[in-house]
């Protein structure tokens, strides 16, 4: 492999503090309750609780209030496409005709030159023939939690009384299967027992369009399982992973954060928060309506991500001009001083917002997970650029 | 051909750091590698111009490629 040298950063786009942009994202919470009770769930077994206090079911007049708010800012806006994702808990608990509800409301409030991309992420235990009727008539994209094959998945994905929960997740992706595309890929939380090959290899025998690697939700505060500064672990379990990946004659699968360290290094955009400098514009609606920064925070502090906000009380423009929602912003000027002069900044964004939480309270710190990330990026680079140079000698 | 937006993406890689996005793809194979459909979607992106996804939230699920 040829040496990369990894050069100074290069200020591009995002130098400059963001300014207020409109939300394009919007993470509904259908549902504040789950019928699993996987021990990394950061809305269950994390230090914000206030989900006890939430509805279990978002309300006909809390929908129609949301639906109302996106489409005066989708007008407001001119947006021309808007992403609506079903979330929870476990958003199947809502039912069909609050999914349906949601989804009627919301394209029928924005103005007719806005496309409204619907999907949601479910632990695919309920799915049946009425959500599948729901899914095809309204083209949602169906995302499905899963951490790989059955010892991996069940190491953390049970039932509250311990069951678990492999084989009604594996029947619902059979069905999702028999329905053209809607289902469009798996999420994997990674955890550091499971090897990584294996892992990967029971995902892409099930056959998913795409599959993403989540680096478990964790900061400076709550670090994560294993977590040694002066080691790499969850480096050395992705690039085991990617070359796997990488090195076969056809593409087996799309991986979410992988071809978005390869397009950024290309010089393209991200297709996720967890890495680059484009910000996700999103806002996430809780079951009363109250307004959240991110989800994620909630494995901060308790109700830091809270803005004191309801679609009830409050516009959407109000809501991204605030304050915490404006530090959530991507850009150079967001990051602290040891990250603004990295050479992988502009691949690597100073990694998703969340993980940079620190002991002082705030998100000035390199991410929890800078080394791995630093060693990932510089990885990748490599074997893209030895590739590239491979083809270039070939042609 | 690629077309001229296209030409203007600055990489990030060190060894071909100069080379423009054009050249890049001229290394493409026929076949559907991994690296190929990273290098097909940059420049689909860049010919099209399309300003309107976003990076997606962490959890959120995958969309359709």
């Amino acid at each position: 492999m040829v040496a990369v040298d990894l050069g100074p950063p290069r200020r591009t786009a995002g130098d400059a503090a963001p300014a207020m942009e409109p939300f394009q994202q919007f993470i509904v919470k259908v549902h504040s309750r789950c019928n699993l009770s996987c021990d990394y769930c950061y809305v269950y077994h994390h230090v914000d609780q206030s989900w006890r206090d939430r509805p279990t079911v978002m309300s006909a007049q809390t929908i129609e209030a949301l639906a109302d708010r996106i489409g005066q800012h989708a007008a407001t806006h001119a947006l021309r496409k808007l992403f609506i994702l079903l979330h929870g808990g476990e958003p199947l608990l809502a039912g069909p005709a609050v999914i349906e509800h949601v989804i009627t409301s919301v394209r029928a409030r924005v103005p007719a030159a806005t496309e409204v991309d619907v999907s949601v992420q479910t632990n695919g235990t309920l799915v049946n023939d009425e959500f599948l009727g729901v899914f095809d008539r309204h083209r949602v994209a169906v995302g499905v939690s899963m951490d790989g094959g059955r010892e991996a998945h069940d190491r953390h994905r049970r039932y509250a009384d311990g069951r678990p929960s492999f084989d009604l997740v594996k029947l619902g992706l059979d069905r999702l299967k028999t329905h053209g595309d809607i289902w469009t890929g798996l999420l994997l939380t990674i955890d550091l027992a499971n090897d990584p090959v294996r892992t990967y290899e029971d995902l892409v025998a099930l056959r998913p369009p795409s599959i993403d690697l989540l680096l478990p939700l964790a900061n400076w505060v709550h670090p994560p399982p294993h977590h040694d500064p002066a080691s790499t672990r969850y480096a050395t379990w992705l690039i085991r992973v990617f070359d796997r990946w990488f090195d076969a004659p056809v593409r087996e699968t799309g991986v979410r954060l992988f071809e978005s360290i390869i397009m950024l290094i290309l010089g393209g955009a991200s297709d996720t928060e967890a890495i680059g400098l484009d910000g996700p514009r999103a806002i996430t609606i809780e079951t009363d309506g109250s307004l959240e920064v991110t989800d994620a925070l909630k494995t901060t502090a308790p109700g830091l991500g809270a803005l004191g906000m309801s679609i009830h009380d409050h516009s959407l423009d109000e809501a991204a001009g605030h304050p915490a929602v404006r530090a959530t912003g991507r850009g150079l000027a967001t990051l602290g001083t040891g990250c603004q002069i990295c050479p992988v900044v502009t691949t690597c964004g100073g990694g998703q917002y969340s993980h940079r939480f620190g002991a002082d309270g705030g998100f000035a710190q390199p991410s929890v997970y800078c080394r791995d990330l630093y060693r990932l990026i510089a990885h990748i680079r490599g074997r893209v650029a030895d590739a590239l140079e491979a083809r270039g000698r070939q042609h | 051909m690629t077309p001229p937006s296209a030409h203007s993406i600055e990489t990030r890689l060190v060894r071909v750091a100069d080379m423009p996005l054009d050249e890049l793809l001229a290394l493409r194979k026929r076949g559907d590698t991994a690296l190929d459909h990273c290098l097909r979607r940059v420049l689909e992106r860049a010919s099209s111009g399309e300003q309107d996804s976003v990076a997606a939230f962490n959890s959120a699920p995958l969309r359709r490629s």
